[in-house]
């Protein structure tokens, strides 16, 4: 028997205990067997302190041990001649404190939400969505294929989706998180293709064996020239989606519609550090590849920009926090492309912690400064100076509408899309007319004929509920 | 050993034959059900055995031992197919609402099983020509019900495309029995037979060029797939599903194209998988334009079925199986996700998605299982359909490396497509003229947790399922030219 074996096991406990509660609870959901708010939200406190005790134990045997990495195989999830789905899980010095962070957060907004989601009519949804999310967080994080990764990429983005319109008896939470459903899926095409290509100059899907020689951050990545850049830069556009970077950043605001412990453990902590985990797992490409590494700075260094300068003019609390998180996670791409990984997972492990706290105290922030004031005795002083008096007025003003209207990134991502969407309504007409040739029908086509406006199926709606 | 096998065959088919032809007439839409059930029950028992036996090796060669099975044969192929459409039969039969089956509905779920069944069993070619035309009969018949223009069309659209495909496909057949004559062979109609002769491709060219034309248009792949849109506007949902559901189009690809004269397609541009995976972007692209439910979902089977294709036609077993494997797992989804749909139109009528319809207050497992379906029918991870896409794109990866894209794109926006059904179907605010909703009743519920209880725990742990059809891919794969030897 293998000595790490039992390091193995127990590391790969930390994602099959939430895997486990997630299907009992939905099974007992779905036999309409009633639990009470105690014993859902125990049990969902029971998984994730037994997931994170079990990522605990991983660590410490690890650093006795004097692993840097521990490869569990789980065995083969399928198998045809000439091709295995490898069950395989990677934990490493990168993933270790991704999983200890995914497991302690999520439990901090479990306990967190026993008592804000208490008497919502969704508690039972709730916490089964959080379950759901927290077994794909913890598969993409622990990964040790690109396909594994690629199937917990996308249960987050259904999940995010789905609880962007928890309350759905109101139009824009249900909008919103379906605008959001459409940019993650947009930009999954870039993490499929780039799994394609990886699989195909590699020949593995492993990270291990694709990225050879040394363990994270070391690793060289089996692709050169132009198959590197071009699997990056399809990496870097699929981290764009899922971390809200320019252009594709118009969703972050419209998803604070869902519950604010969501809203928390997704755009603050984990889901929006996504997209900078995978250039991270696979960063030996960006070494391999200039060209890739320089767009992920430029792309970081813009969404910065791009963030600080809306969240100025945000009026609510949630969204300001949310463009506050873009800058943080534009800064960390940034120190990707710049070679910087390990100052990246500290900067993300850090702005995850605090983020997590910000939106959680968010509901009760005016609570908090008034006790603030009156603890020292009246008002407080400002903070920070604005140094927007260097810029001349017509720039400032040019500037104010610019953030106002979020960099017109949506109607460019609509003037993009439009004529696509009106190629394809022009032949679903043209379509019709040949059915209503050959049926001898002289009646006007349907109205379902009518080309549809791009953002009619999504009515655009503000997010921001505090 | 082999006259009970045909035994089986034939009972599979005659079964729900007969028991289609008696509850036609029947005036208790009640009893009628429950006896195509019973029916239906019998088949799936059967189908099960009868693949239980060609898996475990109890059966023997069944599909090449002509002499002992002149007529009806299965092997490891058609075996996993004659218990899809069982399993999709019984399915309608129980859980489709009152309102829409009554007992010419259930006669024509029962005589298309009957003739599908047929189809898969068939040894020569002939008897497969006409079970494919037969499997149309009831579905025209029911179409005719339809009254006015909108009738009229239905007709003339069916009737244009569907049996059009069974004259290709006829005209090909006779072709293909001159070509086999003039080469000698013993039984020139007998489809293994056929494969194992090895004819000539260029001979037979025209033959091809008819088959495909009839898999075009009865697959409904562009450029003649406009007959689904339409007709899933005008007919309901459960008179095109079983027509859909077992794609007897991709069968006919299989046996009397690839495996006779495998890379043959390669000798038409654009080919068969070159339309599929036009078809399967295209159907995605068009569902987002779409405003009717009914519209979204003849897309969505539109592009996932020619995914299929794309996979068969791969010269590599992964590919294959991929494709095969897919061709189950968006059957069974497939009929449940209709299945919910035809539960929802029931309740509520046609609905338009501009407005919110907000059923989840009113429906809550009705609108769970309608968003695990719709996903499990776009290959969720964690679903039957995952291990299938996956395997196919390693598959097509090999043969056409591009094509990985134009399938990663249909899949992106045909998942767009089934959340914005389901976000407006069953999320929003409820409009105030909304009608009393029901929740689901008894046998409605059951059958579709078991579809998504079939589909979870196949994606959990696809292996056997994925074992299955890997030996009927290797098969296929085996005769190609320059097919990889793993």
């Amino acid at each position: 028997m293998n000595r790490l074996e039992p390091v193995a096991f127990v590391t790969a406990l930390t994602f099959l205990i939430p895997v486990t509660a997630f299907v009992l609870l939905a099974t007992l959901l779905l036999l309409r067997v009633r639990l009470s708010e105690s014993v859902i939200a125990r049990s969902v406190a029971v998984a994730m302190v037994l997931s994170f005790v079990a990522a605990s134990i991983g660590l410490v045997a690890m650093a006795v041990l004097g692993r840097d990495r521990v490869t569990v195989h789980l065995g083969e999830w399928f198998a045809v001649s000439g091709y295995a789905f490898d069950f395989v899980l990677l934990v490493d010095r990168l993933s270790l404190p991704f999983m200890l962070l995914t497991t302690a957060l999520i439990g901090v907004i479990g306990k967190f939400s026993r008592s804000y989601m208490h008497r919502d009519p969704g508690y039972p949804r709730f916490f089964l969505l959080l379950l759901l999310f927290s077994a794909g967080m913890l598969l993409i994080v622990m990964a040790g294929t690109i396909d594994l990764l690629f199937a917990g990429w996308e249960i987050v983005g259904v999940t995010s989706a789905l609880l962007i319109g928890f309350f759905h008896g109101r139009r824009e939470p249900v909008t919103n998180g379906l605008r959001t459903y459409a940019i993650y899926r947009l930009c999954d095409v870039g993490l499929l293709v780039a799994a394609v290509l990886i699989h195909h100059a590699a020949h593995t899907a492993q990270f291990e064996v694709a990225f050879d020689a040394g363990a994270w951050p070391g690793g060289l990545a089996g692709l050169e020239g132009t198959m590197a850049t071009a699997v990056g830069l399809l990496l870097v556009f699929a981290a764009m989606g899922k971390s809200a970077q320019v252009p594709f950043s118009g969703w972050l605001p419209r998803a604070m519609e869902g519950p604010t412990p969501s809203s928390a453990v997704f755009y603050g902590a984990l889901s929006i550090h996504a997209g900078a985990y995978l250039v991270l797992r696979t960063s030996p490409i960006f070494d391999a590849s200039e060209i890739a590494s320089a767009t992920l700075v430029a792309v970081g260094v813009a969404s910065a920009i791009h963030g600080t300068l809306v969240g100025r003019v945000q009026c609510n609390a949630k969204n300001s926090l949310a463009y506050a998180s873009m800058v943080q996670v534009g800064l960390i791409l940034a120190e990707i492309g710049l070679g910087l990984r390990l100052l990246a997972v500290l900067h993300i492990v850090a702005h995850a912690s605090v983020r997590t706290l910000q939106f959680l105290r968010a509901p009760s922030m005016l609570h908090d400064f008034h006790q603030v004031e009156a603890a020292a005795g009246g008002e407080l002083g400002e903070t920070g100076r604005q140094y927007s008096y260097i810029l001349p007025e017509w720039a400032r003003r040019w500037l104010y509408r610019l953030a106002l209207e979020r960099g017109y990134h949506d109607e460019l991502l609509a003037y993009a899309v439009t004529p696509v969407m009106r190629a394809i309504a022009w032949l679903d007409r043209a379509e019709r007319r040949l059915i209503e040739f050959i049926g001898g029908s002289r009646r006007p086509p349907a109205a379902s004929a009518t080309p549809e406006p791009v953002r009619a199926s999504v009515p655009v709606a503000e997010g921001g509920q505090p | 050993m082999n006259g009970f096998a045909t035994a089986v065959l034939l009972a599979i088919v005659v079964i729900p034959l007969v028991a289609g032809l008696a509850i036609r007439p029947m005036a208790r839409r009640n009893r009628a059900r429950v006896i195509g059930a019973i029916a239906a029950g019998l088949g799936l028992v059967l189908a099960i055995a009868a693949a239980w036996s060609v898996y475990g090796g109890h059966a023997g060669d069944l599909w090449r031992d002509r002499a002992a099975h002149p007529w009806l044969a299965i092997d490891e192929f058609s075996a996993a197919l004659l218990v899809l459409e069982a399993v999709a039969s019984l399915a309608i039969l129980v859980a489709a609402p009152s309102g829409a089956l009554d007992a010419r509905m259930a006669s024509a779920v029962l005589l298309v099983e009957a003739t599908t069944q047929l189809a898969f069993c068939a040894v020569d070619d002939w008897l497969l020509v006409s079970a494919w035309t037969a499997a149309l009969v009831p579905c025209w018949l029911e179409i005719r019900r339809v009254e006015g223009s909108e009738g009229r069309v239905a007709r003339r659209v069916f009737a244009l495309y569907m049996f059009g495909s069974s004259v290709a496909f006829a005209a090909g057949v006779v072709w293909l029995t001159a070509v086999a004559s003039r080469a000698g062979i013993d039984a020139p109609m007998s489809m293994p037979a056929l494969a194992a002769a090895g004819l000539s491709t260029d001979a037979a060219l025209p033959a091809i060029a008819l088959l495909s034309i009839a898999v075009v248009l009865r697959a409904g792949l562009v450029p003649l797939h406009s007959w689904l849109p339409a007709l899933s506007e005008i007919v309901h949902p459960l008179v095109l599903l079983p027509i859909l559901v077992p794609q007897l189009g991709a069968y006919l690809l299989v046996r009397l194209i690839i495996a006779p004269f495998p890379g043959a397609l390669e000798s038409f541009v654009p080919s068969i998988a070159d339309l599929a995976l036009i078809t399967a972007v295209y159907g995605a692209l068009l569902g987002l334009t779409q405003r009717y439910l009914r519209r979204i979902v003849a897309c969505l089977v539109m592009s996932q079925s020619a995914v299929v294709f794309v996979g068969l036609e791969c010269d590599n077993v992964e590919g294959v199986a991929g494709g095969m494997m897919l061709w189950l797992a968006a059957g069974l989804a497939t009929t449940g996700f209709v299945l919910t749909v035809v539960a929802v139109l029931s309740r509520i009528g046609p609905r338009k998605l501009d407005r919110f319809t907000g059923l989840v207050a009113r429906a809550p497992l009705l609108t769970a299982l309608f968003l695990v379906l719709g996903l499990a029918s776009v290959s969720l991870p964690g679903t039957l359909g995952f291990a299938g896409e996956d395997m196919l794109v390693h598959g097509v990866l090999e043969t056409f490396p591009s094509a990985g894209i134009a399938i990663f794109v249909a899949g992106a926006a045909n998942g767009y497509n089934v959340l914005r059904a389901f976000t407006f179907l069953f999320l929003g605010p409820a409009p105030s003229d909304l009608p009393h909703v029901g929740p689901l009743l008894r046998h409605e519920r059951w059958v579709l947790v078991a579809i998504v209880a079939m589909l979870v725990i196949g994606g959990l742990a696809p292996g056997p399922v994925v074992a299955l059809r890997s030996e009927a891919a290797r098969e296929l794969v085996q005769d190609r030219p320059g097919a990889p030897t793993h």
